[in-house]
């Protein structure tokens, strides 16, 4: 039986990857669209592949069980030959991997007549494969797991942000793309709200370049906006209010946890640079959702410091020692600390990093005023380097009493 | 659509497990006894009583009727090994003269981590609302997975249970954090 799924498997992963439209649709391709219950995939003119038209079974996530109905123009050589298959398959979404556990094959097209063989995986966990690159397996996988994201997600995935974006012609119909594209992309409507000036001057650029044809370029400015836009805008988190700066690290510590759950080392690269070094897939909407709350409480606080500035005083040994001690209490370690005071975080190991940080970051939001108010300031505020620099010239001995 | 009806499917199944297809093939021509023919108003009630007119036990509820059958539970599934859950399904079948015996009880495995089902217990029966004794009764040795395939009433039957599975977990797990 496995034997079986395995040689379906090879045969269909070699099939053909051409993706040139017919210039009328064959007779077969017609009858087959026409089989209700199912929705089309994506095809050639050798095979199309439907997927069965119903919410997909995301409580699993991220692995995808999903029928596909696979439709051949000619007949596919096996044992025995056939020209219609079910085909059911774990997709895992993380690793973009799949493992059949059902292949049902018919002689005739649209699983007319009897199947002529069935094979259903006994084992609990299928071997997984991992679909090559511009394979039909391989565009299949994301293809589903892009439906499943979606059916998440609701109307905020990417994809229709960028077709809404590719139609916008106005910054108002720019704004109003981002406003249809959900949660996702709410934080760039919050810059829309909280800074028109600098929106208007973003979407104008924006459109300027993809009018121009430069779509790319008008994508990558659009990704990278947000980020630019905060990091450029540093100083005025040192000015925000204690609380919105409480909420941020209390924020980034969720998403940092998070991360540490799916893989140490991206904690760490979102700890040290602010960068997602999942695939987008590899998180779950909640995740993306509290990344995106990270930037909103950034911009807010942002506002917050340029309307209403806070003065503080820098961070001196006394606020150092203080906030050492809570750190360990925390259950942060010497190592940790003298790293962090040293900006030196980057030699400790990703596991280090990410709790490190982490502990860091509940103790700014827990720590009394106004030892709270200095670390964060010094925290949030603008850098020349991708780690702080000390704010002293020596880490205190975080163990020492006072 | 040619897809596989379910129940041939494990009839085939079953069948040879018990040792070939023979054994079916001897069972077919049993006599059956058919009563009143389905209604026309096709509601779950509507049938609960229809299936239920002849039948001695009629704890049976309908959960899901289709062109040619009607599925129908009497108790809550089995919780006993999540994902695992074993259930009792009763199948009156709308046209009798299609399949070998109108009334029909399985008993079924289903794992609802990975969707799939396999058949336990299956009793035959030769009049509808398990009436007018048993045809045939078989108890599957060696139970194999399915994963029942679309537009099939097993998987109408794997999805009902698992929502219902679901359900009661629920509902123990609320019960047990009000105490």
């Amino acid at each position: 039986m496995t034997r079986t799924i395995a040689a379906l498997v090879l045969c269909l992963m070699v099939a053909g990857s051409a993706w040139a439209a017919p210039a009328k649709e064959p007779r077969w391709q017609t009858d087959a669209r026409a089989v209700p219950g199912w929705q089309e995939l994506e095809w050639d003119d050798t095979h199309i592949v439907f997927i069965l038209d119903e919410p997909l079974d995301v409580s699993a996530w991220p692995v995808v069980q999903a029928w596909t109905r696979w439709e051949f123009e000619k007949v596919q050589r096996g044992e025995p030959d056939f020209r219609s298959m079910l085909w059911l398959e774990d997709y895992d979404c993380a690793k973009i991997s799949t493992a059949s556990r059902a292949i049902v094959v018919y002689a005739e097209r649209n699983l007319d007549g009897e199947p002529l063989t069935w094979s259903f995986a006994q084992e609990d966990d299928p071997k997984p494969t991992y679909p090559k690159p511009n394979t039909v397996g391989h565009a299949d996988a994301q293809a589903i797991c892009a439906l499943a994201e979606a059916q998440m997600t609701g109307p905020g995935r990417a994809d229709s942000l960028m077709d809404a974006i590719a139609e916008a012609s106005t910054p108002d119909a720019l704004l109003a793309a981002f406003k249809e594209a959900g949660w996702t992309w709410a934080s760039y409507v919050l810059i829309h709200d909280l800074f028109p000036t600098d929106w208007d001057v973003f979407a104008r650029q924006a459109l300027t370049l993809r009018q121009r044809g430069g779509h790319v370029r008008a994508n990558e400015l659009i990704g990278d906006f947000l980020a630019e836009f905060v990091n450029a805008r540093a100083a005025y988190l040192e000015t925000a209010p204690i609380e919105s700066l409480r909420a941020i690290a209390r924020a980034r510590a969720k998403v940092m946890a998070a991360l540490k759950a799916r893989r140490v080392q991206s904690c760490a690269s979102y700890a040290l640079y602010d960068a997602i070094t999942l695939d987008y897939a590899e998180m779950a909407p909640q995740e993306h959702q509290d990344v995106a709350e990270v930037w909103a409480l950034q911009l807010r606080a942002i506002r917050q410091g340029m309307d209403t500035p806070t003065t503080r005083r820098a961070i001196g040994d006394a606020d150092s020692e203080r906030f050492a001690k809570l750190f360990l209490a925390k259950g942060g370690t010497a190592d940790q600390w003298a790293a962090i005071f040293r900006g030196r975080t980057a030699a400790l190991s990703p596991q280090d990093q990410c709790d490190g940080w982490a502990t860091f970051l509940n103790t700014v939001a827990d720590a009394p005023e106004p030892t709270a108010s200095r670390v964060a300031a010094w925290y949030f505020g603008p850098s020349e380097n991708s780690e702080k620099e000390a704010p002293v010239e020596e880490p205190l001995d975080p163990t020492r009493t006072s | 659509m040619g897809i596989e009806h379910p129940r041939r499917l494990m009839l085939l199944v079953v069948a040879f497990a018990a040792g070939g297809a023979g054994a079916l093939a001897a069972a077919a021509p049993e006599a059956k006894t058919v009563f009143a023919p389905p209604p026309s108003k096709r509601d779950l009630a509507t049938m609960t009583a229809w299936a239920n007119a002849r039948a001695s036990d009629k704890s049976w509820a309908a959960f899901s009727v289709s062109d040619h059958a009607v599925l129908m539970v009497s108790e809550k599934p089995a919780l006993t090994a999540w994902p695992v859950v074993r259930t009792w399904i009763r199948t009156e079948y709308l046209d009798p003269e299609s399949v070998s015996f109108p009334s029909e009880l399985d008993y079924f495995e289903i794992d609802c981590l990975r969707k799939r089902v396999r058949l336990l217990s299956a009793t035959f029966y030769r009049g509808t609302g398990m009436s007018e004794g048993v045809a045939e009764e078989i108890d599957t040795e060696k139970p194999q997975w399915e994963y029942p395939l679309p537009f099939t009433e097993t998987r109408t039957v794997v999805q009902a249970t698992c929502l219902t599975a679901q359900a009661a977990r629920g509902q123990i797990a609320k019960d047990e954090s009000g105490r």
